[in-house]
């Protein structure tokens, strides 16, 4: 079909998305590796090999992880039982789950510092047990796992849902197990999806903010995430290591990205009929 | 929105929809079924619920004294005004990006579609600092903006929208992107032909197909830019009345060990989510009849 | 009896996709289920394979009421509508599934699939997927995906809806001939009059969610009960008043359905043979070319008819005056149909 749009509507749409993008996507991110490395190569290095700092990247990667761990294993279920079967109320279910994606993330943590803090009913029984969720990690995990939970079944269940069911039925009626389903019908059309929605879980796992602020007592070496102690760098006003050890948080990003691209080219690129 | 139409059983007429009970020859509706409901109650239902269990402990007196105060108001005031602009700003961009990055060709398109999921990817408080950083009267673009006049946006209502269209860029294009690839181009041939202009044929026959995911991507930024926290944290200011947005608000009672103040704030701000949630749901499920009708 | 429905229901909603449905076939038989879209063919395949359940009624397979019997102990193949291959598995391993389900032993399950190969004419393309393939070919692999554990009762769902025209000729005769060289019971469900006529030992017209007739072809298509069978099947067109035709004044003002194969059409002077007095005079309203022959939309006595002209006749053309005899018509009489024969023939 001819393209007939004028080309300068064209021109004038192309330029516009590129500044807006440059303007406010590029911009920042430069300034970000510009300005870690404005006080020289040696207060970069020691802002990021900081014993702080590695505690912070390390109590961050294993939120990451367990939060990535129980969302995929709720997304795969989830996706699952929302497409192969029809029963009353899986609409409401459906919306449920996404209820993270519209809570602001300050409500986050609050809902779970209502839960096990002080106020709780449940507080008595935590204390009697030694069990420390507020103010301490396992507080953060939680926050974190909430803020995240849609983000591997809403990847996976328009997949599932446009697939139809007949091959899972078709190999149910030959007597294949659930498990065997999964594994030699559904996981082959799901793993793309599978693997972009966790790498999109663990982004946003990896900088999440403000529920973990709630949380988190803000004690250095302890209960401070990566975001959390870049925040505290920047209101002790040491602007170069806050923006040192942001890099390392921007050139992850920068990884997720490339990776998501590849992992929709691959998916592009397979088994569509 | 994309309505597949194949034969399966689950598309068939909805009568035998009974509760927790579905009619499937496919094994694992229980195990699937308790795994699902179990988390999502452990994990989201009952947290939230907390809060509609704590507010219960307010009367209704003390929890209108509370959103009543001039601060709270202002917060709530602040915190949609900002949202609203930003995503009606993205709305437009969203939707001109989504036309771009599908209909024309040109060098470079693919590391701008890379690009527009940065906020996904990128932490909210890194994002935050640098913008902070580049609008202050300071920075980069803030002095410049200073010098003709404007003023340096950072500490104002201005560099809270600057935060939150940077949150809530990918949204809108990346809920229209799919239905404008799936658009089935012989519509738009049938109206070339019979003599319609480029802007009628976008007007009467693409924009009415792409209407529906442009609100839900709008309804999804609003939502994310209304709750957002670690971006606007630092380019805010947090001047009550002025910069200060509900979430902050909400933070700085929890430091004040307010927890009855920030339960009232937070109730508020669920059942504003809820209406836009609900709403989101209502268009989706309208697109899907009016496709499905065809 | 192989299979048996009783007093099956099935409703959606307000809806009865199987209303009170009797049913029951022989073992070694080829039948179609034939009816318009929602009129419940499919229903009763869904329900015989355990993909439904019906909401009362018995369902009766090889002498065991299989209500309670998940669809993969009841010992039938399934052929889906869209074939449902494992897009993810080659030829081969979409063969094997059921056999490795089954945990039969490697050698017994090459052996089988090399067998079926041979039979659906696929040796070769073992290592293919199922985008690699086409349309007749899926369509052999889920064949022989579906027969590869012996089933005793093989299902299809309209196997032949998504191959092309020129294809779905050789597959149904090829169908054909594969069942019943296999001798296992089968049933298709198809909307089409043709492809039922052709494949089916025997038929069951379905309407409304109700069986209207069940008969080998040649009974539905020169005896159909209902007048919704004889509507559905053939070119038939309905007349009010079947009184007007010369030679079937004896049944009044009866409504009948006239099929085209029984309507004789004559350009003036043209020889009539034995029929010669028994025509009246009818004027062409449209002709079309058929490839076969043409078929003729003809007014006569304030109704409409259907004919057939040969190739090799004069030609006639719209607005052509003509005579025609009628050979045989179908009374209608309530929720029956009678068939009429002219008086002195």
């Amino acid at each position: 079909m001819q393209q007939h749009s004028s080309p300068w509507v064209r021109r004038l749409l192309i330029g516009l998305t590129a500044v807006f993008l440059i303007l406010f996507l590029a911009v920042p991110l430069i300034f970000v590796l510009v300005q870690s490395f404005s006080r020289g190569l040696g207060v970069y290095l020691s802002a990021i090999t900081d014993t702080f700092a590695l505690q912070a990247l390390a109590l961050t990667l294993v939120t990451v992880l367990i939060a990535v761990a129980v969302n995929t294993i709720f997304g795969l279920f989830a996706a699952w039982n929302l497409t192969r079967y029809r029963y009353f109320g899986y609409k409401i279910v459906n919306t449920f789950i996404d209820l993270p994606l519209s809570v602001s993330p300050v409500i986050a943590g609050l809902i779970f510092l209502l839960t096990f803090g002080r106020a709780s009913p449940i507080y008595p029984l935590l204390t009697a047990a030694g069990v420390r969720v507020v103010y301490a990690i396992p507080g953060i995990v939680l926050a974190t796992i909430f803020v995240t939970f849609p983000y591997v079944s809403r990847e996976l269940i328009p997949v599932l849902d446009a697939r139809g069911t007949d091959e899972e039925e078709a190999a149910a009626l030959m007597g294949a197990s659930g498990p065997v389903i999964f594994r030699r019908i559904t996981f082959p059309h799901i793993k793309w999806a599978l693997l972009y929605g966790v790498v999109l879980c663990s982004a946003r796992a990896l900088g999440e903010f403000g529920a973990v602020a709630v949380l988190s007592g803000r004690l250095r070496g302890r209960t401070l995430t990566l975001p959390l102690y870049i925040e505290s760098l920047y209101q002790e006003y040491s602007y170069a290591p806050a923006f040192a050890v942001s890099s390392i948080l921007v050139v992850l990003a920068i990884v997720i990205l490339v990776a998501r691209a590849a992992v929709e080219h691959k998916g592009d690129k397979r088994g569509e009929l | 929105m994309a309505v597949t139409k194949r034969r399966s059983p689950i598309e068939s007429p909805d009568g035998t929809k009974k509760f927790l009970t579905a009619t499937s020859v496919i094994p694992g509706f229980g195990l699937s079924t308790g795994v699902t409901l179990t988390m999502l109650s452990l994990v989201v239902l009952i947290p939230l619920a907390s809060i509609l269990w704590s507010s219960s402990e307010l009367t209704v007196a003390d929890f209108f004294a509370t959103i009543a105060r001039r601060r709270v108001l202002m917060s709530f005031w602040v915190s949609i005004e900002t949202a609203l602009i930003a995503s009606l700003i993205n709305m437009v961009m969203g939707l001109i990006m989504a036309w771009v990055l599908v209909r024309y060709e040109f060098p470079g398109k693919r590391l701008l579609d890379g690009m527009i999921e940065l906020p996904f990817a990128l932490p909210t408080v890194v994002a935050g600092m640098a913008l902070t950083s580049l609008t202050a009267n300071t920075g980069l673009i803030g002095g410049a903006l200073e010098a003709v006049g404007i003023g340096a946006p950072a500490y104002t209502r201005a560099g809270i929208v600057i935060a939150m269209i940077f949150v809530g860029i990918p949204f809108v294009a990346r809920s229209i992107q799919p239905v404008l690839e799936k658009l089935d181009r012989r519509a738009e041939e049938a109206a070339f032909i019979l003599g319609a202009s480029p802007w009628q044929i976008f007007r009467r026959v693409i924009f009415p197909e792409i209407r529906p995911a442009m609100l839900v991507g709008f309804g999804l930024a609003f939502a994310r830019s209304l709750g957002e926290y670690g971006s606007v944290v630092f380019i805010a200011g947090n001047k009550p009345f002025q910069t200060e947005i509900a979430p902050l608000l909400i933070m700085s009672e929890l430091q004040e060990y307010d927890y009855a103040s920030a339960t009232a704030i937070a109730l508020v701000m669920l059942i504003l989510a809820f209406l836009i949630l609900f709403a989101m749901n209502l268009i989706q499920s309208q697109a899907a009849k009016r496709v499905g009708e065809r | 009896m192989y299979v048996e429905l009783k007093n099956v229901v099935k409703t959606y909603d307000s809806y009865r996709a199987a209303d009170n449905i009797d049913l029951s076939i022989e073992e070694g038989r080829l039948v179609a289920l034939l009816g318009p879209s929602g009129s419940g063919k499919t229903t009763i395949l869904r329900m015989i394979a355990g993909l439904e359940r019906q909401n009362s009624g018995d369902i009766i397979i090889g002498g065991r009421v299989v209500n309670d019997v998940p669809g993969s102990e009841r010992g039938i193949g399934f052929v889906f509508q869209n074939y449902a291959l494992f897009r993810y598995m080659t030829v081969f391993d979409n063969i094997a599934f059921g056999l490795e389900i089954q945990k039969q032993d490697k050698q017994v399950i090459r052996r089988r699939v090399e067998e079926l190969l041979a039979l659906t004419d696929l040796t070769g393309l073992e290592k293919r997927y199922p985008n690699q393939l086409s349309g007749g070919q899926r369509q052999r692999v889920a064949f022989a995906r579906a027969i590869a554990p012996n089933p005793r009762l093989l299902l299809l769902d309209e196997p032949f809806a998504a191959i092309d025209a020129k294809v779905r000729k050789d597959l149904r005769a090829w169908l054909r001939s594969t069942i019943s060289s296999l001798g296992v019971t089968s049933i298709f469900v198809t909307h089409d009059q043709e492809e039922a006529i052709e494949v089916a030992d025997e038929i069951v017209v379905t309407n409304h969610g109700r069986i209207e007739q069940v008969g080998t072809p040649m009974e539905i298509c020169i005896e159909p009960k209902t007048p919704f069978v004889a509507e559905f099947i053939g070119r038939g067109k309905r007349v009010s008043n079947i009184g007007a035709f010369r030679g079937f004044a004896r049944w009044g003002h009866m409504a009948a359905i006239i099929q085209p194969e029984f309507v004789h059409v004559y350009l003036p002077g043209e020889d009539a043979g034995a029929s010669g007095d028994a025509l009246q005079p009818a004027i062409v309203q449209d002709v079309a070319f058929r490839g076969a022959n043409w078929a003729l939309r003809l007014a006569c006595c304030g109704e409409e008819l259907s004919a057939f002209r040969s190739l090799e006749a004069p030609p006639v053309h719209p607005g052509d005056p003509v005579r025609l005899s009628v050979s045989r018509a179908q009374g209608i009489a309530g929720e029956q149909t009678e068939p009429l024969y002219p008086e002195g023939t």
